[in-house]
Formats: C-alpha cells, sequence, structure tokens
C-alpha cells in the first residue's frame, strides 16, 4: 500500500524533468541566437544592403514608418519634437550616434529632411538601419 | 517513516510552478526577438557653411523617383554607375551629393549610397 502511493507521487514528477529539459534548451537557444526587436516587423520592413557593419550598441533609435510619422521609444513625434529630442540627445552623450529605422518605401526627401534635421542638431553619426540581403 | 517520507516530499521543489515560470520566459523571447541580420548604412546630409575645394571636384548623383540615376545630367542605371563614377574619379572628382526626386523610395538610396561606397569617393552627403 505504502509503496503503490510512493510510485503514483513520484511519477509525474519524473516525466517531467526531460520535458523541462528540452523547454530549457529551447529558452537558451532563443536567447544566444536572436536579438530583442526594437521594432514592430509588421510596420516596419527595412530596406535590405549587402553593407556588414551591423549598427553599434547602445545607439539610439528613430522609427520612420512608410507615412512619414515618426516613433521614438514606442510613442509618436512630430518633427519638431524630434529636432528637440535630437538636441537633448546630444547634450546628454555628442559621441552617441542615431540610428534611423526607415521602411523601405517610405519618401527618400523625407528622410533625407530628417538626417539633414539631425546633423544641424549636431548629431554627427547617422546611420541607416538594414537589414542583410539573403 | 511515514513522518519522514512527508517531509522530504515537502523540501523538494515544486516543479509545476518552475514549469510556468520557463514557460513564460520562453514564450516572451520567442515573441520579441528575430533572426534578422541587421546592417547600418551610414548616411550625412550636408552641412552649411563654406567648402573648400572647387566644383569640378563634385559630382551630382540624382536618384528619379520611376528608380533610374542621373550623374551630372547623364542617364545611367544602378549597373553602370559604379563605372560612372569610377570614371568620374579618374578625372579629379573626390565628392558626390546624392539627391534623391520626391518620391523616390529609401530602397533606392540606401542601394546608390551602397554603390558609391564601393568607389574612390571621400565622401557622398545627400541633399533634398
Amino acid at each position: 500500500m505504502r509503496l503503490r502511493t510512493e510510485q503514483i507521487k513520484k511519477q509525474p514528477a519524473e516525466n517531467m524533468i526531460p520535458l523541462i529539459n528540452i523547454v530549457f534548451l529551447i529558452l537558451i537557444f532563443f536567447l544566444v541566437a536572436s536579438v530583442v526587436r526594437p521594432f514592430s516587423d509588421r510596420e516596419i520592413r527595412l530596406a535590405e544592403s549587402a553593407e556588414t557593419k551591423s549598427p553599434g550598441a547602445g545607439t539610439r533609435m528613430a522609427v520612420l514608418r512608410q507615412d512619414g510619422t515618426i516613433f521614438i521609444g514606442g510613442s509618436e513625434v512630430s518633427k519638431t519634437e524630434l529636432q528637440s529630442q535630437f538636441s537633448d540627445w546630444v547634450k546628454e552623450d555628442p559621441g552617441r550616434g542615431v540610428t534611423l529605422v526607415a521602411d523601405r518605401d517610405m519618401d527618400a526627401t523625407a528622410l533625407i529632411s530628417i538626417v539633414t534635421s539631425a546633423n544641424a542638431a549636431g548629431v554627427r553619426d547617422v546611420k541607416l538601419l538594414t537589414r542583410k540581403a539573403r | 517513516m511515514q513522518l519522514s517520507d512527508w517531509q522530504r516530499k515537502k523540501s523538494t521543489i515544486g516543479l509545476t510552478p518552475l514549469i510556468d515560470v520557463v514557460f513564460l520566459l520562453l514564450i516572451f523571447f520567442m515573441l520579441a526577438s528575430t533572426f534578422l541580420k541587421f546592417s547600418a548604412v551610414p548616411v550625412s546630409g550636408a552641412r552649411g557653411g563654406g567648402t573648400s575645394g572647387s566644383l569640378s571636384e563634385i559630382a551630382l548623383i540624382q536618384l528619379r523617383n520611376a528608380g533610374g540615376i542621373r550623374v551630372n545630367g547623364a542617364e545611367v542605371g544602378f549597373d553602370g554607375l559604379k563605372n560612372k563614377i569610377a570614371g568620374l574619379v579618374a578625372n579629379g572628382v573626390t565628392r558626390a551629393v546624392l539627391q534623391p526626386a520626391e518620391g523616390s523610395k529609401v530602397q533606392d538610396l540606401v542601394r546608390v549610397l551602397e554603390l558609391t561606397r564601393k568607389t574612390n569617393l571621400k565622401s557622398v552627403v545627400v541633399v533634398r
């Protein structure tokens, strides 16, 4: 009687250990093999390039959607707010660059006016985020 | 005997809460991460102020909204751009100004920037 209750209670826990092992393995795979994405894939489709230089860690990001709206840290900003944000960033740390996350179908002239305003605010290092072509 | 058995069971960590948390972490990382390989293309805008050097050192690359490219007014395609620039560099051109037309796409801008970075031009600035 005692033997049987012990078996019943031990059985599910022992079956769970290989399951946990596999789940941990998948978790560690995702942690190592991927990066947390800074924007939603559904909203921004990046331009492709063969450039191999990766964006530096700790760069600031501004997301530019196809319709011309600008997002910083998930909230929409106007062009004048963006300009003052650029100035704030330069005041905080002049050496850090800004990476623009622009949709590939966005109007290039609108992108250039943002690049120019960043340069006017004192940002020296402006980059455009692209994805490596397959 | 029974008492000691009960104590041993109590001391083991509950696997169900553990697996709950691990599953939660797993789902979070699956949704929040991406396998895209990112890269960055530097862009520099034109700055105000005087420039040194003569105008003959500067080439004008115009990107047209149909996807065509004009270098100093002459129509070249994406394929001919590199050779055209190489010819200009041989004639003393050191810098280029890239001007996309209204309605041209960022993808084409990236493509031209990339092509010009492979040439011997010292700098390429973008203007409206």
